[in-house]
């Protein structure tokens, strides 16, 4: 089976060598998610492009595209997961009024490749979405109605779209998600009014965690060491926020320049990786904070 | 004597200190919320905290057109940066990027992310509204977009239909901005069913000033076949002889980073035939008179003139290399232009007509003009003599 899997990733990386070399030649980086094969990093760019990056990587060239949102509509974020042997990447896209084209979800099979599954979410802006294993779910962020939605179950079956949750409380928006361990509490950004939110899956209550946080345009788990990684896109600054109360949120990776940190995710070996929509690279940031290389085109 | 010291030393400390206090790190800003007068739409502000930013000097030079305005006690200048503007969060908001620089410390600037969050549907503008940085007022004019709001650009269609040579012509698409803001605009596709059509330059994109209009030229090139086959019938609005769908690839001059649909049209158009084309339905048309002809003399068993199957032979193949000419005059957009008189071209159907019943007519006066012939040339021969009975 694992023998199978990698013959798979060493197909698709054959397969895909041809693309490779002018890579990431378009748009900007707007979310990151770990996935694309062992030690992979895959990477959506604002025209819709999905590409994987070598885990080692450092710069560009090496990338092989994994996607393609249909041509014309406009990517909002990323998730990666794992699901029969091969790995499929969920990526939400905007509807459109003319003609009249309601949100989607595509789920590519970034391994595989072939056409991507086309999931229905309706009228609404779906901005940020996460992945939840246990019930084989995506979870998603309705900025129009601030609301929680799932899509399930995904990638196989009849997916149906439903509202999660109650009283978004103060949430002012709502964008990037991050979930938990156990699939019990599902954290929101709220980018306009600086704060991370945490809603209890089972009760549908929300919480806030933190707040002054800027325009907070990523999240990351760290659940190992209890942290979530929030991006600061006003002031250009990743945010390190202890999850163990009381919950407290301090500046991470101060020494790297930063703009607007679009996209986190954590590599296999727990190393950050910081996409600044910005500049157009990706900072691969150590633990401590320490900036280990910087991919560049 | 040593308190005076201290003293003085604190005086000179302070007057040391006076101007850096003069400047703060993060003052803090504000901007009003907007009401739109004529709507329930509204615009509200929410600030993130500020950040010193020491490349701010040269994205303001680099800014193709900065605003800033003065705080009425002059105290502040406020910096707006429009390229800067950005559909965040699936366009749910729009960032701006403001830049505060206080007066005794121009050098040193605070930048701040403002979300602009529209409530209600509205057509983007400017708007004038006032602003806060720490005590300090101000007023300062700034676009306002909603991203969930319908087309900008109206496809200004002429009443009726849009008329076109069949062998291809140039018209004029106009454009109107409705927003208040500068856009630009880009032919995307323009095609339809047997048509294409493309600007003078397709990489091009076209300035519309805020609230104004722009003509765009488009060159139209039919279906020779497909148009000819058109035009035998009239045109209308419900069905017009062919459609030219326009997509309009439209962007705020200002910033790339808000996006706006592109613009969708339909032109009704009607097609215009030749000269060339006129004389084709009419040759088409006597062909099928002759043709009418021969049909029904062969059923009432009228006699025809003895070079008829010559004369209809004579008569296919010259309809024919009139159809082949028409084309390639239609292909080569040849026009007939006497005595400065263009030859405006009209409908076939009536040429056609025209063409049946000279057909028709020329047949059967044909016949009567062989026969009137024959005749003469019977009375013109000597009779023959009477055949003399021989004797018995």
């Amino acid at each position: 089976m694992k023998l199978n899997v990698c013959l798979r990733y060493f197909l698709a990386a054959l397969i895909s060598a041809g693309a490779a070399g002018n890579a990431l030649a378009g748009g900007r980086i707007i979310a990151l998610a770990r996935g694309g094969g062992p030690n992979g990093m895959a990477a959506l760019d604002e025209l819709g492009a999905l590409w994987v990056l070598g885990g080692d990587a450092r710069s560009f060239q090496g990338a092989r595209q994994a996607g393609q949102v249909p041509n014309g509509l406009s990517p909002n974020d990323m998730t990666v997961f794992p699901a029969g042997g091969t790995e499929y990447a969920a990526v939400t896209v905007a509807g459109r009024l003319n003609p009249p084209l309601p949100a989607s979800l595509q789920v590519f099979d970034i391994i595989r490749g072939g056409k991507p599954q086309m999931v229905t979410l309706g009228p609404g802006i779906f901005t940020g979405l996460v992945y939840d294993p246990s019930r084989k779910r995506v979870l998603l962020a309705e900025a129009r109605r601030l609301a929680v939605f799932e899509a399930g179950p995904i990638p196989s079956g009849s997916p149906r779209v439903r509202s999660l949750g109650k009283d978004i409380g103060a949430m002012k928006a709502i964008g990037a998600l991050a979930l938990d361990s156990d699939a019990q509490r599902l954290y929101c950004a709220d980018p306009v009014g600086g704060a991370v939110y945490a809603m209890d899956l089972g009760t549908g209550r929300y919480k806030l965690v933190v707040q002054q946080l800027g325009e907070v345009c990523a999240l990351c788990p760290d659940l190992p060491h209890g942290r979530l990684y929030a991006g600061d896109c006003a002031r250009g600054r990743v945010w390190a926020i202890r999850l163990n109360p009381p919950a407290k949120a301090e500046p991470f990776a101060t020494g790297v320049k930063l703009r607007e940190p679009d996209g986190l995710a954590m590599d296999a070996a727990g190393n950050l990786w910081i996409a600044d929509a910005w500049s157009g690279q990706i900072h691969v940031v150590a633990p401590n904070g320490q900036l280990l290389r910087t991919v560049t085109r | 004597m040593v308190r005076c010291s201290h003293i003085l030393c604190l005086g000179l400390l302070l007057s040391l200190a006076g101007p850096v206090a003069g400047w703060q790190a993060d003052p803090g800003l504000q901007i009003d919320k907007i009401r739109l007068a004529d709507t329930s739409a509204e615009v509200t502000f929410e600030t993130q905290p500020g950040m010193e930013d020491p490349d701010a000097a040269s994205e303001i030079r680099d800014e193709p057109r900065p605003v800033s305005r003065s705080t009425f006690d002059d105290r502040y200048t406020l910096f707006f940066l429009p390229s800067k503007a950005k559909a965040q969060n699936g366009g749910s908001y729009v960032s701006y990027d403001f830049l505060v620089a206080a007066k005794a410390q121009p050098a040193k600037y605070t930048r701040y992310r403002v979300a602009a969050m529209p409530i209600g549907s509205f057509l983007d503008n400017r708007s004038e509204t006032g602003f806060h940085i720490g005590a300090s007022e101000g007023r300062i004019e700034i676009p306002i977009y909603c991203p969930g709001r319908p087309n900008l650009i109206e496809v200004v269609q002429a009443a009726g239909l849009t008329k076109v040579a069949i062998a291809g012509q140039s018209i004029t698409v106009s454009l109107k901005n409705l927003s208040g803001l500068g856009l630009l605009v880009r032919v995307n596709k323009a095609d339809g069913p047997g048509l294409t059509a493309r600007p003078p330059d397709p990489t091009h994109w076209y300035a519309l000033n805020p609230s104004g209009k722009k003509e765009l030229s488009l060159d139209v090139k039919p279906s020779v076949l497909r148009a000819l086959t058109a035009t035998y019938a009239p045109a209308s609005t419900d069905s017009p002889h062919g459609r030219l769908n326009l997509d309009l690839e439209c962007k705020f001059s200002d910033t790339n980073s808000v996006e706006l649909e592109p613009v969708s049209a339909t032109l009704p158009l009607e097609f215009e035939p030749s000269f060339w084309h006129l004389g084709e339905a009419v040759t088409m048309g006597v062909f099928v008179g002759w043709i009418f002809c021969a049909l029904v003399s062969a059923i009432t068993g009228y006699r025809q003139t003895a070079g008829i199957g010559k004369l209809l032979a004579k008569l296919a193949v010259g309809a024919l290399l009139g159809w082949i000419l028409d084309i390639v005059s239609a292909v080569t957009n040849s026009r007939l232009v006497l005595f400065d008189f263009d030859v405006n071209p009209t409908r076939l159907a009536p040429a056609f007509l025209l063409g049946v019943i000279s057909g028709v007519l020329g047949a059967w006066y044909l016949d009567r003009v062989v026969s009137y012939i024959e005749e003469l040339k019977n009375k013109a021969k000597p009779p023959a003599s009477a055949p003399v009975a021989p004797n018995p």
